[in-house]
């Protein structure tokens, strides 16, 4: 892994419009390994396109994607995948009917090698074994990881299950969409405290919440985005909780670094 | 987040949960419909002697081949969300397409390819004004299954004759049999078996669930949702194509008005057997008893000389019914 501190992802400029409306009016972010950053703005302020056209979901119409010092051009979520981008949404993205370890591998099951390859039969074993140690580094605790629906888990597992493969991939950017949104005060102290863990390991991770005791409580940056535009950009430790409100209203005029 | 249990504490523990979470898949559903299949075969044979005999049973196998070969893949079909309503008329234009390259000469195994080839075709009409163009299946199998009867009609000659097969290996397809087994028994349990390992043991079977019960986020998390869809369609229309094979093979000839209406027969098979008509959810396990239960009755009906129309009325309700338990199930489901 490399350097903490380091841009690994970097939005120059991107723009999105939908129809008249505009979402995205030339977007700037830098996002750096180690750091957790915390993307917040009122509703329409532009934080869901911003990560979904950095994480492959959406194209921009303008503007450029750098990831590790090169220019790229995401073709789906993917795309971002295979470069070490992972998302979890807010509406969770599982499948309610599979078990975790089905979900924590979907789209990129572990399959036997040799002669079989080719039909993609599925190694269970294996994907279960790495399913359960994943989950216990990151300190995800669930009901059962066969066998059972996640739409039969409350809230919080799902969450669980939902960082934890978004974790399991992400080796460069990890962006959390809400993932606190549905969540009581234990389950959201879990997905911070998560959350940070990851950064530890030299990925960048990128928080949109509406929450801001979550913002100051993990948050090394904050980033405020209003109307489609970046109005501030600062370390966490300098901003107040007032002052990061004025921001996201439009009361108060930040600078945008 | 909440704590539990910790995942996969002992191999022990995990062990017995696992054989838990098998019997809990297969029991409820399943054993209702084994419990009426039992039910059925008890009083058939209450009423006729003749059911209990293995020719009946041989009977009972070949009548189920055609309509079980396409209900098995119809399973997927619905699992991944979808419908394909154009089964009989797939069914009839690859058989036709069977008996044009027998006319022509060729061998029989290389006649079967074309009809295959023609299935697979189909298929991939159908996939692609469903995942291409993005309409919905209903439409677009109805809509094809209108056009594929009437391109069979044109290729027949316009006038909807039926011609005679006798090459030998087919006729013996239909006809013939291994150790008192009808050889479309063999094809439907080798088309059945095809459809379990792929459902369980395979990632696009894994897929076709994850596309069934949320297909934004399959697609979101890098499942490859459009050529699963595509596989999903080329496979039922392939399976339609057997069933063409089977049928010329069982009625030595090539009828183009064959086959109509049979997809709700194996749709009724497959929902009885607890596939979700919404997606997500479903077995091949339960099809097969579905389809086994649906064949047991019309066979009883058969051997009490009940009147034909007989099977429609029992057919119609038997969907009716499994529609209804479908919707039962789903919303005790959601309240729970």
């Amino acid at each position: 892994m490399s350097a903490v501190g380091e841009v690994v992802l970097e939005a120059r400029g991107l723009r999105k419009h939908y129809g008249p409306v505009v979402a995205a009016a030339g977007m700037d972010l830098q996002i750096r390994r180690g750091e957790v950053m915390a993307l917040v703005g009122d509703n329409g302020a532009g934080k869901s396109t911003l990560v979904k056209m950095l994480s492959g979901a959406i194209r921009p119409d303008a503007g450029a994607i750098v990831h590790r010092g090169q220019e790229i051009h995401l073709h789906g979520p993917h795309d971002a995948r295979e470069r070490g981008i992972e998302t979890t949404y807010q509406d969770l993205a599982l499948a309610p009917n599979r078990d975790v370890v089905a979900n924590l591998y979907l789209g990129r099951e572990i399959v036997r090698g040799g002669a079989l390859k080719p039909f993609g039969i599925l190694d269970r074993r294996r994907m279960t074994r790495d399913a359960s140690e994943q989950l216990s580094r990151l300190g995800v605790r669930l009901p059962a990881l066969t066998g059972t629906p996640v739409g039969r888990m409350s809230g919080g597992q799902q969450q669980g299950v939902a960082v934890a493969r978004a974790a399991a991939w992400a080796t460069d950017v990890l962006f959390m969409d809400e993932p606190t949104a549905a969540l009581g005060v234990a389950q959201s102290k879990a997905v911070l405290e998560v959350a940070r863990r990851i950064a530890l390991s030299g990925v960048g991770v990128v928080l949109i919440t509406h929450i801001m005791p979550h913002v100051m409580e993990v948050a090394d940056r904050v980033v405020v985005l209003r109307h489609g535009r970046k109005v501030a950009d600062m370390p966490a430790a300098e901003l107040r909780q007032d002052r990061l409100i004025a921001l996201m209203s439009g009361y108060e005029e930040g600078d945008a670094a | 987040m909440e704590a539990s249990t910790i995942p996969g504490a002992s191999p022990d523990v995990r062990g017995s949960r696992r054989a838990r979470a098998l019997l809990g898949r297969v029991a409820p559903e399943q054993l209702g419909l084994s419990g009426m299949l039992v039910i059925a075969c008890v009083i058939i044979s209450m009423q006729s002697p003749y059911f209990f005999q293995g020719e009946n049973f041989a009977n009972i196998g070949t009548a189920v081949a055609v309509s079980g070969v396409m209900a098995a893949f119809t399973t997927i079909v619905l699992i991944g969300g979808g419908l394909d309503l154009s089964l009989g008329a797939v069914l009839v234009f690859a058989g036709w397409a069977l008996a044009v390259a027998l006319d022509a000469g060729y061998t029989a195994e290389v006649a079967i390819l074309f009809a295959l080839a023609a299935g697979a075709a189909c298929g991939l009409v159908n996939a692609l004004l469903i995942v291409g163009v993005g309409i919905n299946p209903f439409i677009v199998t109805i809509g094809t299954q209108f056009a594929f009867r009437g391109l069979t009609y044109a290729w027949s000659g316009g006038g909807a004759k039926s011609t005679p097969v006798e090459d030998p290996t087919i006729v013996a397809l239909g006809s013939d049999s291994l150790l008192g087994i009808p050889l479309p028994v063999f094809v439907l349990a080798g088309m059945f078996l095809l459809a379990f390992g792929l459902l369980r043991y395979t990632r696009f079977g894994s897929n076709v669930y994850a596309i069934g019960g949320n297909l934004a986020a399959a697609r979101l998390s890098g499942v490859r949702v459009d050529r699963t869809r595509v596989l999903i369609y080329v496979l039922s229309s392939l399976s339609a194509a057997v069933s063409g094979i089977l049928l010329i093979g069982i009625s030595g000839a090539a009828i183009p008005i064959a086959g109509q209406g049979i997809e709700l027969t194996v749709l009724a098979a497959v929902i009885l057997g607890g596939t979700a008509l919404m997606g997500g959810r479903g077995s091949v396990v339960g099809t097969l008893l579905g389809v086994l239960l649906l064949g047991v009755i019309n066979n009883g009906l058969t051997l009490l000389s009940a009147p034909s129309y007989w099977q429609m009325i029992v057919q119609g309700v038997a969907l009716l019914l499994a529609v209804v338990f479908d919707e039962v199930r789903r919303k005790r489901k959601e309240t729970r």
